[in-house]
């Protein structure tokens, strides 16, 4: 059985600081090493909300029966190398998949990431579905889980959640069980 | 919508330090790298700036990372935070909560005014950054570059801040020397950080003559723009206008200063940082990393390494060194590259041998190091000559000025660059000690006569005042 991971973060930890944002687009887009070198919105896959009590990031849950995935009709949503992914090329914007995401986790972002512009008001940019992808193609993971300040979020691996939650369990729970009545 | 509180006032009533209300989540990350607590509100609320407290540093700037999201629905349009910010229509890059007030449109607009000679300089900090705003590498050295820029944007004298730093330690180790050898106040500190100066001034007022009475190198160099520089190019000089480029922020509070007048003008009519200069030669649509090297004009952008290592922390103190030795034992110091002085952020104290004195200094990076040691000047145990104090973690190239890097993780990287790169600048050049310099020989020769001199305490030299 296969749970594929996602970032998750502790809501105790977050102060909201964005930091997670800037990271994201600066590993999904062409920027320098400082904000001047920066000429387009940042875009980022994860969202950091106001909630009762403090901040926390939204982001794709990795859901293995993805409503996405099966909104979506040409079929450009998948499982590839242990998350879903969009692949842009066969996706015609029908927003779909935005409607069936629970957690608004999915944009629209252009496709052409050379084109500088400022606004997405601009009718003749082709746009495509954009989500996490918990950083395809970097070695060290998702760039947002390195950049926190406040190690505020962890790549969870639901499965090994699981059995380290069994394990705990069975360790407190020793006096319950009586040997013999 | 809220206004913020955040006011640094000179004689322009503008603040320099912001925290935009609509933006500011109360991450509080800039609560916590503030060298003065200048920051005030609750977790998770916008927080605001006190005006009396802050120094106009901009370490909040840099650490800022709570930007205006075009998913944020219920803030003001872009366009209206660009005007609001001061900055040029044409910035692209995101914008911050905490930011510093905009001035490069004054620049544009003196620019194109015909009726004005524009002068410009630049601090030694910005030739090792600038270049990062184009794309190339963390701590790219690139002076031709600059001043190529600066004069292709219409600067008609590309001069430099590096040739008021020579002049700086001429009149600064002049002075030490005085203080140590007529039992003046001691340990004399430097005053180029006007950070520092205005933390001084508000609180330890007490130790007020602990600072140097010399004017920082920028605005020596506004002084010397306006009055020698007018002469050199026979332009009256109400007709000089006189721009400043800094790592920093809050050298826009000191050009501001009443008392920066000596010239009969204001002597620094306005300061942008680096990242300001960067926005206007895209305004202007210059290709920055094409550019072929050019020199800076003379006389008053000639200078020397022991200028140029002013930018990060020690060199202030290297370079008095290597003046100060030559000035009392009329002999070469023996080795120019003074590694002992060098360092980053902290307190770093050294005994130099010069001739028969033992000359006791300190180098101080960071404004809470530097309570550290008033507070041990005030105690009677601070054992020294001449102490260097600067306000920003590695010195000038870590300044609220300086191109901001995207993520936290690449920031000692950016320190450790544009430091070394700016002692690979000093190595290479002919000139590594500001009394080597020709063009300051000259000045004092036919214009300041001799350091501390009339002509020099007039235009050089300059008052604090408490602000308790």
């Amino acid at each position: 059985m296969e749970l594929l991971p996602f970032v998750i973060a502790d809501k105790e930890k977050c102060t909201g600081c964005r930091v997670c944002e800037i990271a994201c687009h600066s590993y999904h887009h062409s920027v320098g090493k400082t904000i001047g070198t920066v000429t387009r919105p940042i875009v980022p896959r994860l969202f950091v909300k106001r909630k009762s009590g403090g901040m926390v990031p939204v982001q794709c849950h990795q859901c293995e029966g993805a409503p996405c995935a099966r909104a979506c009709a040409p079929k450009a949503i998948r499982i590839y190398c242990g998350r879903i992914v969009i692949d842009t090329g066969r996706c015609n914007n029908c927003r779909d998949c935005i409607q069936a995401c629970p957690f608004g986790a999915i944009n629209l972002t252009p496709a052409d990431q050379e084109n500088p512009c400022v606004s997405f008001s601009e009718a003749e940019v082709h746009l495509v579905g954009n989500k996490c992808d918990l950083c395809l193609g970097r070695d060290r993971g998702p760039v947002c889980v390195e950049a926190c300040p406040g190690q505020a979020l962890r790549l969870a691996d639901p499965l090994a959640d699981k059995r380290e939650k069994n394990r705990q369990a069975a360790q407190n729970s020793q006096y319950l069980y009586r040997t013999g009545r | 919508m809220r206004k913020d509180k955040a006011r640094v006032t000179g004689l322009d009533a503008s603040p320099i330090i912001h925290i935009d209300q609509e933006l500011c989540t109360g991450c509080q990350r800039c609560v916590a790298i503030c060298p003065v607590d200048a920051i005030e509100g609750s977790k998770g609320q916008p927080q605001t700036v006190s005006q009396e407290r802050c120094v106009a540093c901009g370490q909040c700037v840099q650490i800022c990372s709570a930007y205006a999201s075009i998913f944020d629905d219920d803030i003001a349009p872009r366009e209206q935070k660009i005007a609001e910010r001061g900055l040029l229509p044409s910035v692209k890059e995101p914008l911050f909560a905490a930011y510093n007030r905009g001035d490069a449109l004054k620049v544009k607009a003196a620019l194109t005014n015909r009726s004005l000679f524009t002068m410009v300089q630049c601090a030694p900090a910005v030739r090792v950054a600038i270049a990062e705003e184009f794309g190339l590498p963390l701590g790219s050295l690139t002076p031709g570059q600059m001043a190529a820029a600066l004069r292709k944007i219409g600067f008609a004298r590309v001069y430099d801040t590096n040739f008021a730093a020579d002049v700086t330690i001429m009149e600064e180790g002049s002075e030490l020397i005085q203080r140590v050898t007529t039992g003046g106040t001691l340990p004399m500190f430097t005053s180029c950080c006007p950070a520092w100066v205005k933390y001084v001034e508000q609180t330890y007022p007490e130790l007020i003559s602990h600072l140097s009475s010399c004017k920082s190198p920028q605005q020596m160099a506004g002084v010397l723009f306006k009055t020698y520089g007018a002469k050199v190019d026979g332009v009256e000089p109400e007709q000089v206008f006189s721009v400043s480029v800094m790592p920093c922020t809050c050298k826009k509070f000191e050009c501001e200063r009443p008392e920066m007048e000596a010239s009969g003008y204001r002597d620094v009519d306005v300061v942008i940082t680096t990242r300001e200069l960067a926005q206007l030669i895209k305004d202007a649509g210059i290709d920055f990393v094409h550019l072929t090297e050019e020199e800076f004009d003379k006389p008053l952008g000639t200078y020397t390494g022991a200028a140029t290592i002013f930018g990060v922390t020690g060199g202030v103190m290297e370079a008095a060194l290597r003046t100060g030795y030559e000035l009392i034992t009329k002999e070469a110091v023996p080795e120019i590259s003074m590694n002992f002085v060098r360092g980053g952020e902290g307190i770093r104290k050294a005994s130099v041998k010069v001739g028969d004195l033992t000359l006791k200094v300190a180098v101080v990076s960071g404004l809470k190091n530097a309570k550290v040691m008033m507070e041990q000047i005030k105690a009677g145990k601070a054992d020294f000559h001449f102490v260097e104090v600067m306000c920003c973690p590695v010195g000038c190239v870590s300044g609220g000025g300086q191109p901001k890097v995207l993520l936290p993780s690449d920031k000692p990287g950016s320190y450790v660059s544009r430091t070394a790169n700016t002692y690979v600048h000093d190595e290479n050049l002919l000139l590594r000690k500001s009394h080597d310099n020709p063009d300051v020989q000259k000045l004092y020769e036919t214009f300041l006569g001799e350091p501390l001199g009339h002509e020099s305490h007039h235009l050089l030299h300059t008052h604090y005042t408490a602000r308790k």
